[in-house]
């Protein structure tokens, strides 16, 4: 087993490198949203019922996750320093 | 530049939104999954029946509650969305007159189960009637066992559980 230091700044710049989320909703909202109000409207109701699929999906997702992540077990990491918490 | 300078302050905040990718995902939630904080134990009986219609179908029937957003979004009125969600959840199986049918929970109908057909539990001497109240004494201790349909699969499952028993 390789044995890595690794920094929460090191962490912050993996997660940096992901490229940003781009779902069918949100290039919905950058191209066709008008200019006086918040929703774009005449979109065709099969775009539309695809966005929300999809949107739907990834919040259910992103739900499941945080629960997830709010219940995690501890876990010790006996080999791996992490030199801003250490004790 | 308008006249009105609180023009500009929303053309200026839109932009914003726009060009960050966090921002503009909060607002396409916003726009197309309105209920995605809600779940069925925050609605309560007295709710309308579309507010708990959307819930379930989010969670049962994602197709359905597209469909009904959608809907909402091109000012749909409420009263079209009825006939709408209905004929949907019927379609899949699961017999809907209206809405506000919803808020009593699994229908029975659908399942075969008719509780006013006077021979019903001659039928199903397994199916016994007996009130669940947590507020009469002597509580029900006894394991009672449901059968319940899943809207999403069709699937049937057994629960049992002791109701209603005092906590100590």
């Amino acid at each position: 087993m390789t044995r890595a230091l690794w920094t929460a700044e090191d962490l912050r710049e993996c997660l940096l490198t992901l490229p940003p989320l781009e779902l069918k909703g949100m290039a919905l909202l950058r191209e066709r949203r008008p200019a006086n109000c918040f929703f774009p409207t005449g979109i065709p109701r099969a775009t539309m019922v695809e966005a929300i699929t999809e949107i739907t999906a990834y919040t259910e997702r992103a739900r499941r996750m945080g629960e997830a992540l709010a219940n995690l077990t501890p876990i010790p990491l006996l080999t791996q320093p992490v030199l801003e918490y250490g004790l | 530049m308008t006249a009105n300078p609180l023009l500009d302050t929303y053309t200026f905040l839109a932009g914003v939104v726009r060009d960050d990718p966090f921002l503009l995902l909060a607002n396409a939630v916003a726009w197309l999954d309105p209920l995605w904080t809600l779940d069925a134990d925050d609605m309560e009986l007295e709710d309308d029946g579309l507010g708990i219609a959307l819930v379930v179908t989010r969670r049962a029937f994602p197709d359905i509650y597209a469909g009904a957003v959608e809907r909402i979004r091109a000012g749909v009125s409420k009263a079209a969305l009825d006939p709408f969600i209905c004929g949907e959840i019927t379609r899949r199986g699961i017999p809907l007159d209206n809405l506000e049918s919803m808020s009593y929970g699994i229908p029975l109908d659908a399942a075969g189960a008719l509780l006013e057909d006077p021979d019903f539990y001659r039928q199903h001497p397994d199916v016994v009637p007996h009130p669940l109240c947590d507020n009469i004494l002597p509580y029900s201790r006894r394991i009672h066992t449901v059968w319940v349909r899943f809207l999403d699969n069709g699937e049937y499952a057994r629960f049992s559980g002791i109701w209603f028993a005092e906590l100590s």
